[in-house]
């Protein structure tokens, strides 16, 4: 029995040799990067709301679980406006189609999805089906989604 | 709009093993999708918009989803095939006035019918099934294990608009199969 076991876990490694090389802590620490930036251009569209202190920035540690990279500290970006947060979550490094993935979450409906292009942009996914629309991170953008994840 | 009368000639009947070949084949489809997605997660390859921005949990949910979904349209189809052959059977039997306990079960349950129930009768309760299984021709759970595949059949092929019936999870493909088998391959030649 431990023989068959020994057997198929080689056979399954060998097949998912394509893997092999892939620099795991590499990908998490450009990931860990591509957040960080991606606070800072939050920080830099609401600097001048934060300084009308009409929103306030704060960020809290949490940690994340993903295959082949293990548990990693990374933190969320809140936004206090008013009586509500907005809150940028990282999920994780290894999204489909993208680097890196961060969800915007209000108090109402759901998750919009920010995920990292291939060229190291933020970029909103709007729709996936019937057709994929995908719209870059700036100011328009981020309006338009805290108007949906916030109450009316 | 009235339904046309059942006709096996120019239908496009499909048997249980044909059924059971193409339910195969797409779960070896979805099998081979979920682990080319999974792949190209791993090596930063392009995939498709349904996937994009997906975590592996997500991909998940999707595929088992998937799975779910095929798996309820396999045992529509496997149901109603064996309701189409059982059919077939009763009208053999009545036109061809066959003198087999099953065939003058048939033919005296055919007699009181009006002349719509005639051309389309009732399948399940009241219906074909009840005189099969009064027949005494098998025994009774070969029937019963066939009846608890209808309500799941119903449940898909009416637009779902009912509470979730408890069989749909607990039977699946390959189990309504033997049961549809089992109930074709006990009715006498």
């Amino acid at each position: 029995m431990i023989q068959s076991l020994t057997e198929i876990f080689q056979r399954k490694h060998q097949q998912s040799a394509s893997g092999a090389g892939i620099d795991w802590d590499d990908r998490r620490n450009k990931y860990l990067a591509a957040v960080g930036d991606l606070y800072h251009q939050v920080e830099a569209l609401l600097a001048e709301a934060v300084a009308q202190q009409t929103v306030a920035i704060q960020q809290r540690a949490k940690e994340l679980s993903e295959n082949h990279i293990g548990t990693y500290k990374v933190d969320d970006l809140i936004l206090l406006v008013g009586d509500e947060q907005v809150r940028f979550s990282p999920v994780g490094r290894n999204i489909a189609g993208a680097s890196g993935r961060v969800d915007v979450l209000g108090e109402r409906g759901v998750p919009e999805v920010l995920i990292v292009q291939p060229d190291g942009r933020w970029s909103f996914v709007r729709s996936r089906q019937p057709t994929l629309v995908v719209v870059p991170f700036d100011e328009s953008s981020l309006a338009e989604v805290l108007k949906r994840v916030m109450r009316e | 709009m009235p339904l046309p009368p059942l006709d096996p000639e120019i239908g496009e009947r499909q048997t249980l093993d044909e059924i059971r070949n193409w339910y195969r084949g797409m779960v070896e489809a979805l099998v081979d999708q979920r682990a080319a997605v999974m792949r190209a997660i791993q090596n930063g390859t392009p995939v498709a918009a349904r996937f994009l921005g997906l975590t592996q949990a997500g991909i998940d949910a999707y595929f088992d989803a998937q799975r779910q979904e095929l798996d309820r349209l396999a045992t529509l189809n496997l149901v109603a095939s064996a309701e189409a052959s059982i059919k077939d059977d009763y009208f053999h039997r009545v036109g061809k006035q066959l003198k087999d306990s099953l065939s003058r079960a048939y033919q005296q349950w055919y007699r009181d019918l009006s002349a719509p129930k005639k051309r389309r009768p009732d399948f399940d309760e009241g219906g074909i099934l009840d005189v099969l299984k009064d027949a005494q021709v098998m025994n009774n759970h070969i029937v019963g294990n066939y009846r608890e595949c209808l309500r799941p059949r119903h449940w898909v092929g009416h637009g779902r608009n009912w509470e979730t019936p408890v069989e749909i999870d607990r039977l699946d493909p390959d189990d309504v199969y033997d049961r549809c088998d089992g109930l074709l391959r006990a009715i006498p030649a």
